[in-house]
C-alpha cells in the first residue's frame, strides 16, 4: 500500500528544522501532478450520480426504481450544487441515506486526491463508517464501480485514497462494539439467532 | 499545506469545491516548486548568514555574557537559527500565519517577560541587511516579509 502522509503532520515534525529532501520531493511530485488531480476530481464530480446509481442497482432492491430521485437526494447534501432534498417516492429513506454517504465519502476521497492529502478522508469518513452499517459493502461496490469507468493512470491515480479509506473502515468496523466470545457461549443454545435485517429495515 | 487551504478543506466539507475555491488552490500548488527551490537556497546559507550576523552583533553587545550567563552567545544564535527556520518554512508555505501561531505568539511572550526586546533589536536589524549578501535578489525578496513580521513582533 503506498503510504499517503498528511502534510500537516509532517509539517508538525520538522517544526524547527527543515523538511527533508523526500518530503521536498514529495511536495513538487505533488505540485507537478496537480493538473491530472484537478482532471480526476472534475470526472468524479462529473460522474458521482451515475456511479452511486449502479451501486445502488447493485445493492438490489427490486421494488425499487433507481432513477432521477437520487439527484436530489445527492444535491441535497451537497450545498454547493444547490437542491432542497426532501421526498423521493420511488428511493427509500435507507437508499437516501446511503446515497448520501456514498456521495459524502467519494466527495472526501476527491479533496483528498485534489490536495493530495489523507486528511479529508481520515477526519470526515470515519464518522459514516460508525453510523450506517452497510457503508463499508457498498463502498466496496462503488470502489469496483468507479475504478472500473477510468484508464488505468487515473486507477493509479486514484489508487491509494481508496486503499486509505479501506483503511478507515477496517478501522471503524474493528472499533464497533461486538459481543465477546463467552457471551456467544452462553446466548447460542438458548437464543435462536435473529433474522437480519434488510438495510431498509436498519434506517426506517 | 497552507491555512488557506486548511481553511477551504475544512469549509468543503461533504460537497465539491466551487470554481474560485479550485483558483485559490490552484495558485497556492502552482508556486510550490519556485517555493521549494529557494527553500532550498535558504537553508543551504543559514549558517552563512548566522555567522554574519554574529560577527558584528558580538561588538554591539559586550556585556551580553556577564548579564545573561556563559552560554547568552550559544542561546542567541540557537534563537535567531530558529526564527529562520520558522520563516523558511512560512515562506514555503506561502503563510503568514503559520509563523505567528507556531513561533512568535509564544517567543514575543518570552521576550517581553525577560525583557528581552531591545537587547535583541540589532540582532533582526543585522539578519534583514545581511539578506543580500548572503542571497540573491529572488531569495532575499521572499523571505523579507516573514523576517519583517518576526522583527515586528519581537523586538519593536
Amino acid at each position: 500500500m503506498d503510504d499517503l502522509h498528511s502534510w500537516p503532520e509532517r509539517i508538525a515534525e520538522r517544526e524547527g528544522d527543515y523538511l527533508t529532501p523526500d518530503d521536498l520531493q514529495d511536495l513538487i511530485r505533488y505540485s507537478l501532478s496537480f493538473q491530472e488531480r484537478l482532471e480526476l476530481y472534475q470526472v468524479l464530480q462529473q460522474q458521482e450520480l451515475t456511479w452511486i446509481q449502479k451501486v445502488l442497482q447493485q445493492q438490489e432492491h427490486p421494488s425499487t426504481t433507481v432513477g432521477s430521485p437520487i439527484v436530489t437526494a445527492l444535491h441535497g447534501s451537497n450545498p454547493a450544487r444547490g437542491g432542497a432534498g426532501g421526498a423521493e417516492p420511488s428511493l427509500t429513506p435507507a437508499q437516501r441515506l446511503l446515497a448520501r454517504q456514498l456521495a459524502f465519502c467519494l466527495r472526501s476521497l476527491g479533496l483528498s486526491l485534489l490536495i493530495g492529502d489523507p486528511l479529508p478522508l481520515r477526519q470526515w469518513t470515519c464518522g459514516v463508517m460508525e453510523r450506517h452499517l452497510g457503508v463499508p459493502t457498498a463502498l466496496q461496490q462503488l470502489q469496483a464501480v468507479v475504478q472500473g469507468s477510468l484508464p488505468a493512470d487515473q486507477q493509479g491515480l486514484l489508487a491509494p485514497y481508496w486503499q486509505e479509506l479501506q483503511a478507515v473502515c477496517a478501522t471503524s468496523q474493528a472499533q464497533s462494539p461486538s459481543p465477546s466470545s463467552s457471551e456467544i457461549e452462553v446466548d447460542l443454545p438458548t437464543v435462536p439467532p435473529e433474522r437480519a435485517l434488510t438495510l431498509a429495515e436498519m434506517f426506517v | 499545506m497552507n491555512s488557506k487551504v486548511a481553511e477551504l478543506m475544512h469549509q468543503s466539507e461533504g460537497r465539491y469545491l466551487r470554481p474560485d475555491e479550485l483558483k485559490t488552490l490552484h495558485a497556492y500548488v502552482e508556486g510550490i516548486p519556485r517555493r521549494v527551490r529557494l527553500y532550498q537556497v535558504l537553508q543551504a546559507k543559514e549558517q552563512e548568514l548566522l555567522d554574519r550576523v554574529m560577527e558584528k552583533f558580538q561588538p554591539m553587545m559586550p556585556d551580553l555574557t556577564r548579564q545573561h550567563g556563559r552560554l547568552a552567545w550559544e542561546r542567541c544564535r540557537r534563537d535567531l537559527s530558529m526564527v529562520w527556520r520558522y520563516c523558511c518554512m512560512a515562506m514555503l508555505l506561502n503563510d503568514e500565519d503559520y509563523l505567528r501561531d507556531k513561533l512568535l505568539y509564544w517567543l514575543e511572550t518570552i521576550l517581553k517577560s525577560f525583557k528581552m526586546r531591545d537587547q535583541c533589536q540589532p540582532a533582526y536589524k543585522l539578519m534583514l541587511d545581511s539578506l543580500t549578501y548572503s542571497f540573491g535578489a529572488e531569495e532575499s525578496e521572499m523571505i523579507r516579509p516573514y523576517l519583517l513580521l518576526a522583527k515586528s513582533m519581537l523586538v519593536n
